[in-house]
């Protein structure tokens, strides 16, 4: 159980997050929402507080515009409305100063 | 759900572009305008506003809808004009030319990416380096000359203004922009909008996102969130607004101007924010949604430009559908028709009401027959613009002053005869300035102001437009087009009215220049002025006084869709005959009737005038077969005559012209079909081709 | 059925197509019923001035001049008389909407490749070239008819050859 608490769940996130993209890449998030949250109903189950904290990683993306982040910043928001606040790995600097350019560095909590 | 989604996008990806190319092009007439308006003097605040705005407009949609390479030039454009805008560069005359010839480049690649033209990078490249050396340089006196050498010349303007007037108030802005949800869909790129608003000044922005009820059944395309963006800058409002003129309708941006001198800007207080009551220090001013206030704010410098009221209130819809429209109210006549015929039969006194409504019905479908075509008028001041530019740039090829003007230019027309009138029309201005308009020096010789003048004069006269062509030149040359015909085959003589010889010059491959030169006189022309203005049922006619000048004028159907006629039987079939090509018709008396060489010809008032048997011409089987039995209808043809012999005279109707052609084949001596009261389909006669036919038949 | 269609994709052969039978003199026709607009009466035509005899004339179908070619006429077979039993076949070819009169309209058949044989050199009213093959269907032969090649032919003189 402990060992549970401290695993994390890696979300790799590549390829096109942008307009062209996101209808490819919903499903995914989609399916790893249902998936953490059901672990997550299930650690409820068995009295535990969290199963651990998701993160993302976001090396793979190759694009990113205002569709894609506000796919993603969704998809942060719903996993801290479920009470787990993942953190965004390997960003890169344009991935960065894209995120503040576009308003959404408070929603994902970015450094400026 | 990816692939519809991908549909989509690409569907309505091409339907905004076709928005910007439309008011990207509007830009740029607007810009050349101004350009070709500008006197020596050059451009006053406004104008200058006006240019900078075009300029910046165009490159802002062309980088949110993804057309980098018209970013390129319009930017080194803009940059300059801003420049001018801030007196840091002088106007100078030989700068018309320079952005005449930017605008020019702008339109090719306009042109490239909506036509897939032809697209010339060195002509880019090269008014690239000219617009830089211009801004470059700053001292626009030798740069011009540098780029342009033959234009330098000692009339560059004004010196640089007072420093002072340069630093502009800074204004702090708050601007809440909830988009349209499908913006991600219509491919406009939201980094490129932030991106140019950055460059007006310090930008902040904060998007705020909506939850989604529930995650699975979002729609990722779809845009749920707004965005609160803070702008600290020297641009005014309608600066702003200019960068999401492309992208965000009026109520979906609100915009707030918090304070207005630069000393406010850095103390703004946090509470002083969009969502809380603005009368904190007197500076704030509401600027929310709304014409009301674009209204005002046109009467500031910077605000004058494209989004004039009218183009507030009105909406662009396709060709297509105000033609579909057209038709189905063409339908809804025919139908009034065959009730008022059918009601014709019944007895008027027990069908008293019935008879009162079919009246009120046929006003009311007249009515909007009438208000239906009209939306198809645009007026042809859309023609006349590309005039004044023309003029400038051979006035100064040819040497010659020439002053244009134009009169009536509100005058409506069909969109489709706008379109097939303006080559014609650009023909006759060319003719005009070569040939007709004379050197200054000759002018003088002559005893006329050395400055020529061209007159365009559009008017509306009963059911047609006249355009006249006015020239103040030397006049047509009675002795020279009759010498030209006679070199060139044309059948002319000495005792040929005046009027027939100028007609002469519409006779194929006649051409008066004595040198050929790359503005007109290839000697195609004239012909072919004369081809366009009668396919669309117009006529040609030229006045001309020697030393005097010359007068052309066209006259046009008002509109192609409707025509005036007259039904007349012949056997079992009907036909309409246009009035305006019907002089009067006639009952002939057995007396009037002669043979000349075999053809059957009616003597009226003095004229012989051929009688056509349209019985024999068609081979129909007819009732009438001899003149005096049946109807002769006069008509003029160019001045031709001709009597067409026809059973009876039915009606006078207004018809609605539909195309034989689009089934079918050409029919020879017909303008196309209409649909009779009683549902059957009638042809329309045309006159000219009639004679044709009749000419050949008879020469057989 | 998506599976079915699949499957001959895949080999490579076509799927059974609807043809509109009809007949003209002793002969039974058939058109691809895609090209079929609607079944009409024969209508009162406006003549049309020195067309060829089998040219009637133009109607008005719902706004629209439609062209009627009467093929009894054209391919000398059948009598050509018009009552209310005359039928005309309103088409849709090549975006033109053409009116074509016939003896009378049997039926709607579907036929298999297997049941189309290429059509042989004989002597049919038509002309080999506007054939495009010849079907049995209960022992009875028909003739499909490539209906856009032969309306845009030169012979039928409907379209200007330009287009």
């Amino acid at each position: 159980m402990i060992s549970e608490t401290v695993e994390t769940t890696t979300i790799r996130l590549d390829g096109d997050w942008s307009m062209s993209g996101v209808a490819e890449k919903f499903p995914v998030l989609e399916k790893c929402l249902r998936h953490l949250l059901d672990s997550e109903a299930s650690g409820e189950r068995q009295k535990s507080p969290s199963v651990g904290i998701p993160e993302i990683d976001l090396a793979g993306v190759t694009d990113f515009d205002a569709c894609g982040c506000q796919l993603l910043a969704l998809f942060v928001r719903s996993l801290r409305q479920n009470g787990s606040s993942p953190l965004l790995l390997n960003m890169s600097e344009a991935f960065i100063s894209r995120v503040h350019s576009l308003g959404f560095g408070r929603e994902l909590n970015l450094p400026l | 759900m990816t692939n519809s989604g991908q549909n989509n996008n690409s569907i309505d990806l091409n339907q905004f572009n076709q928005v910007f190319f439309e008011e990207c092009a509007e830009h740029l007439a607007g810009m050349e305008q101004i350009l070709v308006s500008l006197a020596d003097a050059g451009p006053d605040e406004e104008q200058l506003n006006a240019i900078f705005r075009a300029a910046h407009s165009i490159k802002g949609g062309a980088g949110i809808f993804g057309f980098q390479d018209m970013t390129v030039v319009t930017h080194v454009l803009e940059s300059l004009l801003d420049r001018m805008r801030n007196h840091e560069i002088p106007f100078s005359t030989a700068m018309v030319d320079l952005f005449l010839e930017a605008g020019d480049v702008i339109s090719m690649q306009l042109a490239g990416h909506r036509d897939g033209a032809e697209v010339h990078q060195d002509a880019i490249d090269l008014i690239r380096c000219k617009l830089q050396q211009v801004i470059d340089s700053g001292a626009v006196a030798a740069s011009i000359a540098a780029v342009d050498s033959e234009r330098a010349s000692s009339d560059e303007a004004v010196t640089c203004l007072d420093s002072n007037d340069s630093v502009a108030a800074c204004y702090r802005y708050e601007l809440e922009f909830t988009p349209d949800p499908d913006i991600f869909k219509r491919g406009i790129r939201l980094e490129s909008l932030f991106a140019e608003l950055e460059e007006l000044g310090k930008l902040t922005v904060t998007a705020e996102l909506q939850s989604p009820a529930d995650f699975s059944t979002l729609d990722p395309e779809i845009c749920s969130s707004c965005w609160h963006l803070s702008l600290e800058t020297t641009a005014s409002e309608a600066d702003i607004r200019d960068v999401f003129e492309f992208v965000a309708d009026v109520d979906q941006l609100k915009l707030l101007q918090v304070a207005n001198h630069p000393a406010a800007v850095a103390n703004v207080p946090e509470s002083n924010r969009l969502d809380l009551p603005c009368e904190t220090d007197g500076d704030a001013v509401e600027t929310a949604v709304g014409r009301r206030i674009y209204d005002k704010n046109e009467l500031a410098p910077g605000a004058y430009g494209r989004r004039t009221v009218e183009a507030d209130s009105s909406i662009r819809v396709g060709v297509t559908k105000v033609d579909q429209l057209i038709n189905q109210v063409g339908e809804l006549v025919i139908t009034q028709l065959m009730l008022a015929q059918t009601a014709a039969g019944l007895d008027p006194v027990l069908h008293e009401g019935l008879h009162r409504s079919l009246l009120q019905l046929e006003r009311n479908t007249r009515d909007l027959q009438q208000s239906v075509m009209s939306i198809r008028l645009v007026p042809i001041s859309i023609v006349f613009s590309r005039f004044p530019r023309m003029v400038r740039e051979l006035a100064s090829k040819l040497g010659k002053q020439v002053e244009l003007k134009m009169v009536g230019d509100s005058t409506e027309l069909d969109k489709g005869l706008i379109e097939k009138i303006s080559d014609p029309l650009t023909h006759l201005v060319r003719n005009c300035m070569d040939h007709a308009l004379e050197k200054p020096a000759v002018r003088v010789a002559a005893g006329k102001e050395p400055g020529g003048t061209i007159t365009l004069r559009a008017s509306q006269t009963g059911g047609r437009i006249v355009i006249d062509v006015i020239d103040d030149g030397a006049g047509l040359n009675r002795e020279k087009i009759l010498d030209k015909a006679a070199e060139r085959g044309i059948p002319a003589c000495e005792s040929m009215s005046d009027e027939e010889v100028w007609q002469l010059i519409f006779a194929p491959g006649f051409s008066t220049a004595e040198a050929v030169t790359d503005i007109s006189g290839r000697g195609v022309g004239m012909d072919v002025v004369l081809q366009n203005v009668q396919s669309l049922s117009g006529k040609v006619s030229i006045v001309s006084e020697p030393g005097q000048g010359t007068r052309v004028t066209i006259s046009l159907p008002l509109t192609l869709a409707i025509l005036d006629g007259l039904s007349v039987a012949v056997g079992d079939e009907k036909f309409i005959i246009p009035l305006s090509s019907i002089i009067e018709s006639l009952q002939p008396s057995t007396g009037s009737l002669k043979s000349v060489n075999g053809k059957k010809v009616v003597h009226v008032r003095g004229d012989y005038i051929p009688v056509i048997p349209l019985y024999e011409l068609f081979n129909l089987p007819a009732l009438v077969t001899e003149p005096e039995k049946g109807i002769l209808i006069l008509i003029d043809v160019d001045g031709e005559k001709a009597a067409l012999l026809v059973d009876a005279l039915l009606d006078e109707h207004q018809v609605v012209i539909k195309s034989i052609e689009t089934n079918y084949r050409k029919v020879d001596g017909t303008a196309g079909a209409t649909i009779l009261g009683d549902g059957r389909v009638a042809l329309i006669l045309d006159v000219n081709s009639l004679l044709q036919m009749q000419k050949k038949k008879l020469s057989l | 059925m998506q599976t079915g269609q699949g499957l001959t994709d895949r080999n490579g052969t076509s799927t059974p197509a609807e043809y509109l039978t009809f007949t003209l003199g002793k002969e039974e026709y058939g058109i691809d019923i895609l090209k079929v607009q609607e079944i009409r009466g024969y209508d009162v035509v406006t003549h049309i001035a020195n067309a060829p005899e089998f040219i009637k004339g133009v109607v008005n179908l719902r706004g629209v001049i439609v062209p009627i070619v009467d093929m009894r006429i054209k391919f000398k077979v059948g009598v050509p008389t018009y009552n209310e039993f005359t039928v005309v076949i309103i088409m849709n070819v090549l975006g033109r909407v053409i009116g074509m009169v016939v003896d009378g309209v049997s039926d709607v058949v579907a036929l298999g490749p297997e049941q189309i044989k290429p059509a042989p050199e004989m002597g049919t009213a038509l002309d080999t070239g506007y054939i495009t093959g010849l079907g049995t269907l209960n022992d009875q032969m028909l003739i499909l008819v490539d209906i856009e090649k032969l309306m845009s032919s030169e012979e039928m003189q409907v379209m200007d050859q330009a287009n």
